[in-house]
């Protein structure tokens, strides 16, 4: 779909609303997903982490989509905006101020889990060389014996 | 060379050889089996108990019994004490329950089933796996910040 943006089609008003109203629920759903990221973290899930995450990336991808509609649907909202009707340019306005609070705080909460993870990582990579180093310190036992197949011995 | 070794009186020998072989195979199925559930301790027959019921079996098979030898020697009409006289245990006698019973291997025998060692594999195990997937995940998380990032400036 392309419009002039010198002269936006008013049929197709409705459907920037539409898109951008749309964009919120999936900032909202967005937000919602940081979250619950944020105490499977805590948690130490990793396993249901690595399938929430795998919603995320589908939910990023419906915004990236989103957000490219009337080729660019931020810039379309900017060109345009002043000749919207007030009512109209209100609810988009809201809209957009919306997504852009649900995606300001959705950036903290990834910033945050980011940090945590990488903390999280750490440690697990320093218990793991812990127990390399106490299990090279221990005298060696020498190759298991065979005793299991021995049967007739 | 068989058959000096399958004669009448070995074949007692034999039975139990052959009763102790399939027990211990059934030990080990169960041992192997179970090799992943968790405290299980590994069992087995009692091997050098069983090796030395079947030398004391087979010394009795290679010494005559005074009784024996007392029929044998006519020319020596002694009468034995009967502390001598008395007739070894059978040789199904030497092969007591215990012998076919399993028992709890302690730690130190098993090798890398040693109950220590196994929990610390396994704890390897797991925090490997848990490294691997933080990694996927720091790796996922960092694209998904980015992208987020283009989500917000419009660059999306």
């Amino acid at each position: 779909m392309t419009i002039s943006t010198q002269q936006p089609d008013a049929t197709q008003q409705p459907d920037l609303l539409d898109v951008l109203q749309r964009r919120r629920e999936y900032c909202r759903a967005m937000l919602e997903l940081s979250r619950r990221q944020t105490d499977l973290i805590n948690d130490g899930n990793f396993t249901e982490l690595l399938q929430l995450i795998a919603q995320k990336q589908r939910v990023l991808e419906h915004l990236s989509e989103l957000g490219r509609t009337f080729g660019g649907i931020v810039n379309f909202w900017k060109s345009v905006r002043s000749r919207l009707a007030t009512d109209l340019r209100v609810q988009c306005q809201s809209a957009i101020d919306d997504a852009e609070s649900l995606l300001a705080e959705s950036m903290t909460l990834e910033k945050q889990g980011t940090a945590m993870l990488s903390q999280r990582r750490d440690e697990t990579q320093g218990r793991l060389k812990e127990i390399g180093d106490v299990s090279s310190s221990l005298p060696a036992t020498g190759a298991p014996r065979p005793r299991f197949l021995d049967v007739s011995r | 060379m068989i058959n000096s070794f399958v004669q009448p009186a070995t074949v007692p020998l034999l039975k139990q050889v052959a009763q102790f072989n399939e027990r211990r195979q059934q030990v080990l199925s169960a041992n192997i089996a179970k090799i992943d559930t968790p405290d299980y301790k590994t069992r087995d027959l009692p091997v050098e108990a069983f090796q030395e019921a079947m030398r004391k079996a087979v010394r009795q098979l290679n010494t005559p019994s005074p009784r024996t030898s007392q029929s044998l020697s006519p020319l020596l009409p002694i009468e034995f004490p009967s502390s001598l006289t008395t007739r070894e245990p059978a040789i199904d006698d030497l092969f007591t329950e215990e012998l076919f019973r399993a028992e709890e291997l302690p730690p130190h025998t098993l090798g890398l089933q040693d109950n220590g060692k196994r929990n610390i594999e396994h704890e390897v195990m797991e925090m490997t796996r848990t490294l691997m997937m933080q990694n996927y995940a720091m790796q996922m998380m960092t694209s998904q910040y980015d992208l987020l990032e283009a989500v917000i400036s419009g660059q999306a």
